[in-house]
């Protein structure tokens, strides 16, 4: 027996029927064919002649369809779900539902792309933001068992952090039995110069104790560590090499262990090479081991020290040893260790301390950003699924139960997330790059963070979770949903309490935004008036470099000052530099000595000070001007009596109105201990634009000099490449040492921009999120009044019938919108004078009540509160009034 | 009926008249499609027949007037089949057609027909 029902089905394919009924009718047809055959049978036909009879029955292959066609309707296009009894199937139901949604955004551009937007610009956001807490924060130290690992501090009574002493560092380390390992690095990084290969340059070096590296669980690539026996005073000359100096000056030379290279002009042997490795205390180029006069070390506490703990070994359980060590030493050593102790603490957390807070600032501004996105589509969804809710209702009194229409809008909702995730995954590129780029040194191991695996899962699980929740907000709606109301045409069913809920989110999230602008455009407003600041001295055409004397070969004040006496004219003489002069520490590169000196009046009053060794001709050379008295001079040399120029800060701090010339001024803890007056220059911002100037004092060279001087050359043309100044100016300074290294050069405006990158990076954030922020509003008023205007297109109609002006339904809906945006601005001005003030500390030259800000950022919201309404009014007062009120 | 014009005559009247056919076919009881085509071809001896693909468009037009309803019913032993039968409004639309069709056939006969003197 032929198979009637394929025959059948054959023939229907065309008409696309609903299933349900193709079903129906190839039931009934192939039973009427199976009957006929079956007769046909009876009447003595044989098998095949029955069939062929029963086949005829449908003639030509189209007069089926043809006249099923004029009765039947097909399908309708989207396979909405019915009140079938079909099984279910999940898998069959995701694709469906995919499918059904991926149309659903195809047919909506102006919804998919501003819930696209919203989504990238959020989940981009958090993904960035993620990796950097996760980088900073979250991932654990790259060393082994990071969290068997402490630091140690150095502790007065009062609370205070201090390094450890080398000479403390022995006894601790002979005498604490819970440690595994304890060692220690130099906080500081002493400047040393590489000689004997090609050009001399200058190289950071850190001091490390023996097996430092192995308690970290790093490994030497090749050769080995320092030794416990190479621990001695005037020991045997050794270097490690970093990663970066044995690849760019050694070019990986793998034979380079047991070979000399000669720092500061000293030989020293090379015994391995070390890794790329994370350093706590900042990168350096060479370390040395510790080789230290124990004896007169114990008070010169500035090591860090750090320890593994034993196994099963507590935190509580070292630091009970160590204090118990600490008053070992307090009763041997009383003039230098009385009080002394120290403090334990997990090494992870000290690594982190200083950006902790920061970060967390930076997630809580994430999440708000978040709450906003999810608000924002909320609302967008909320419209979008009242414009269905017909066909909602329509499917569920067709029989589609309440769980199969949520599913499918779980699905869309988190189809519509997760696409948003994808463009979000690239944003978060993006904006990591910019943070890296703009982020400022401080932030430990930035550059080395990527969006990651673990970040990617992150940003993935952020799109399902927002996904969810979006479906939520429908699905509550959906389950309340009463069938007469909403099928009754025209009628507004989503609750007043949901547009009342739309309305609330959107004044909400209007204030923030202004909060959030007026702290923008503050933090913009200082940045100008930052870089407005005169810092005292000319900067243009400024090129400085760092030049370390060693102390091997300049052992002498008269050695020091020689070197600078006859490199300065040498480099003054060069075409193209029109001056030249050293200073102990420039303005604004950072470097200032920690601790002010002395300085006392003759009638005894004690004023702390700055002070900076300079060459005669540094402050001429600077543009600093002289306001009264005269330069320091070549002629003001050892021997002659002290002279000291002093700041008008200084002057006015200490001298007032009285004339400060010929003055006489002790200095209880410099050598020369007093010095006289001879001229008072102007002020200069030191440690950086926004600081004030502080009290300063000008020593020459010659009667006070030190190791270490940053050069400042002014050229006589803006430097546009910095090479062809360079290179004649190091041949100089080689001409009188040839294996003296120098640091970069960099022009002064660089530093200054560089020293900005704080205020920068600081408005930066600002920047974005408030962007993000006002983008997100707009977009939030837009879809809350497009929504209106789509649910009152009725009332509108009927205006418009009996009357209105297309510009009156105009004024009708910017009035909505300027209603609920000045709601909101003036609940963000009421949060502005709360909030601004906490900002205070953070803004130059502006008071928190900056009147172009707060005029300026309220009319440009108003402005894109209006531009934000405009789309929607004039979408109203283009209703055709007929159209509108027909379709009721 | 080999000439193309009668065949075309032909399908003309059946398709004016089916409706009729059926109708009064399901009026006294409800019955199949395959009950209702071999009723019109034995009844009318083999004069009239009514393929699937005719009947069964036709049947589904008329339920959805509303003049015939259908509804599966099952009896034991069998498969369920399709029974349709007359809707009040059927049974309206039935009188007025079935007197319509005696008074054409009439006016026909009265013309093409015998004369009776």
């Amino acid at each position: 027996m032929p198979e009637w029902k394929q025959e059948i089905s054959e023939r229907l394919a065309a008409l696309k029927l609903e299933p349900a009924r193709e079903a129906e009718i190839v039931e009934e047809l192939s039973q009427h064919l199976e009957d006929r055959y079956a007769q046909s049978l009876a009447g003595a036909a044989t098998p095949e002649e029955a069939a062929r009879a029963a086949l005829a029955e449908l003639c030509e292959s189209e007069l089926l369809a043809r006249e099923l066609r004029r009765v039947e309707r097909p399908a309708t296009q989207e396979p909405i779900v019915f009140g079938t009894n079909r099984r279910k199937n999940m898998i069959a139901d995701f694709w469906q539902d995919s499918h059904y949604s991926l149309r659903l955004l195809r047919k909506s551009p102006g919804f998919t792309t501003a819930a696209l937007v919203i989504l990238a610009v959020g989940i981009g956001s958090i993904g960035a933001i993620f990796s950097v807490v996760n980088g900073v924060v979250l991932k654990p130290l790259p060393y082994s068992e990071p969290n068997r690992l402490a630091r140690i501090y150095g502790a007065w009574p009062q609370g205070s952090r201090e390094g450890i002493s080398p000479t403390d560092f022995f006894d601790y380390r002979s005498q604490v039995q819970s440690l595994e390992a304890v060692a220690v690095e130099s906080s500081f990084a002493p400047v040393m110069s590489l000689s004997g290969r090609e050009q001399p340059v200058q190289l950071s070096a850190r001091i490390v104790s023996a097996g430092f590296f192995r308690m970290l669980g790093i490994t030497p690539l090749i050769g080995r560590e320092f030794m416990t026996d190479e621990e001695v005073w005037q020991g045997p000359k050794l270097a490690m090499l970093s990663h970066g100096l044995w690849t760019n000056r050694f070019s990986g030379d793998s034979s380079i262990v047991g070979k000399q290279i000669a720092l500061n002009d000293l030989s020293y042997t090379v015994v391995g090479v070390l890794p790329p490795f994370f350093d706590l205390a900042g990168p350096a180029d060479v370390y040395l081991p510790q080789q230290q006069k124990l004896e007169v070390m114990r008070k010169i506490r500035s090591q860090i020290m750090i320890g593994r703990l034993k196994p099963g070994v507590e935190i509580p359980q070292v630091q009970n040893e160590l204090n118990i060590v600490s008053g070992r030493l307090a009763e041997t050593y009383p003039d230098v260790n009385k009080n002394w102790r120290t403090v334990v603490l997990p090494l992870h957390e000290e690594v982190v301390r200083n950006v902790r807070l920061a970060v967390f600032m930076l997630l809580i501004a994430v999440v708000l950003v978040v709450l906003i996105v999810v608000a924002n589509l909320a609302n967008l969804i909320l419209a979008k699924v009242a414009g269905q809710q017909n066909e909602i209702a329509v499917r569920v009194a067709l029989g589609a139960s309440r769980f199969r229409v949520a599913q499918q809008l779980f699905t869309f909702t988190t189809m519509v997330a997760l696409l948003g995730g994808l463009l979000g995954g690239g944003l978060a590129h993006f904006i990591l790059y910019l943070v890296k780029r703009l982020g400022p040194a401080s932030i430990p191991r930035l550059s080395m963070i990527t969006i990651d695996f673990t970040a990617l899962i992150f940003i993935f699980l952020v799109a399902i979770v927002i996904g969810a929740f979006l479906a939520m907000v429908p699905m509550t709606w959906i389950k309340q949903m009463s069938l007469s109301d909403s099928l009754k045409q025209g009628t507004l069913v989503l609750g007043s309490r949901l547009s009342k809920m739309q309305t609330g989110l959107i004044v909400v999230e209007i204030a923030l935004t202004m909060v959030l602008a007026v702290g923008t455009g503050l933090l913009i407003r200082s940045l100008l008036e930052l870089q407005k600041v005169d810092p005292g001295f000319k900067t243009r055409r400024l090129l400085t470099t760092r030049i370390a004397l060693p102390f091997n070969k300049y052992s002498s004040n008269e050695k020091l000052a020689a070197f600078w006496r006859e490199l300065i004219p040498k480099l003054e003489s060069l075409p193209g530099v029109e001056s030249a002069a050293a200073s102990s520490e420039p303005p604004l590169s950072g470097l200032n000595n920690p601790t002010t000196f002395k300085a006392v009046t003759p009638d005894q009053r004690e004023y702390g000070a700055y002070m900076r060794s300079v060459t005669p001709n540094y402050l001429p050379a600077m543009g600093v001007p002289l306001l009264a008295g005269r330069q320091l001079s070549p002629t003001d040399k050892e021997g002659t009596p002290v002279v000291i120029l002093i700041n008008d800060v200084f002057r006015r701090d200490v001298f007032g109105a009285e004339d400060p010339i010929g003055k006489e001024l002790q200095f209880p803890v410099n050598p020369f201990k007093k010095a006289v007056v001879v001229g008072v220059v102007g002020n200069i911002h030191h440690t950086s634009l926004a600081a004030e100037p502080v009290r300063e004092v000008y020593l020459p060279v010659e009667q006070g000099a030190v190791l270490t001087y940053s050069l400042v050359v002014r050229t006589r043309q803006y430097p546009t490449s910095l090479a062809p100044l360079v290179k004649p100016i190091q041949q100089v300074v080689w001409s009188m040492d040839s294996n003296l290294g120098m640091a970069s050069f960099v022009t002064m405006d660089d530093i200054i921009q560089r020293g900005l990158t704080p205020e920068r990076f600081r408005t930066f954030v600002f920047v974005l999120f408030s962007f993000v922020d006002t983008i997100l509003s707009a977009i939030g008023l837009y879809g809350v009044l497009s929504y209106a205007v789509s649910q009152r297109s009725r009332e509108i109609g009927v205006r418009m019938a009996l009357g209105a002006k297309q510009q009156d339904i105009l004024k009708l809906i910017l009035k909505r919108g300027i209603k609920l945006s000045a709601i909101g601005l003036l609940i963000g001005a009421a949060m502005t004078v709360v909030l601004t003030r906490a900002l205070k500390s953070l803004l130059f030259g502006i008071g928190a009540f900056d009147p172009l800000t707060l005029i300026t950022v309220p009319a440009l919201m108003v402005m894109i509160s209006l531009a934000a309404s405009c789309v929607p009014a004039w979408r109203a007062s283009r209703i055709n009034p007929i159209q509108a009120l027909r379709s009721e | 009926m080999t000439n193309i014009n009668t065949r075309i005559f032909d399908r003309e009247l059946k398709k004016g008249s089916a409706e009729l056919l059926i109708l009064s076919l399901v009026e006294v009881r409800p019955r199949h499609g395959y009950d209702i085509s071999k009723l019109i071809e034995t009844r009318s001896g083999g004069a009239l027949s009514f393929h699937v693909a005719s009947l069964y468009p036709l049947l589904y037009r008329l339920e959805k007037r509303g003049w015939i309803k259908g509804q599966w019913v099952e009896k034991a032993g069998q498969r369920r089949r399709r029974y349709y039968k007359l809707t009040p409004e059927g049974r309206k639309v039935l009188a007025a057609q079935r007197s319509a069709w005696e008074s054409f056939v009439a006016a026909i006969s009265r013309i093409t027909g015998t004369e009776h003197a």
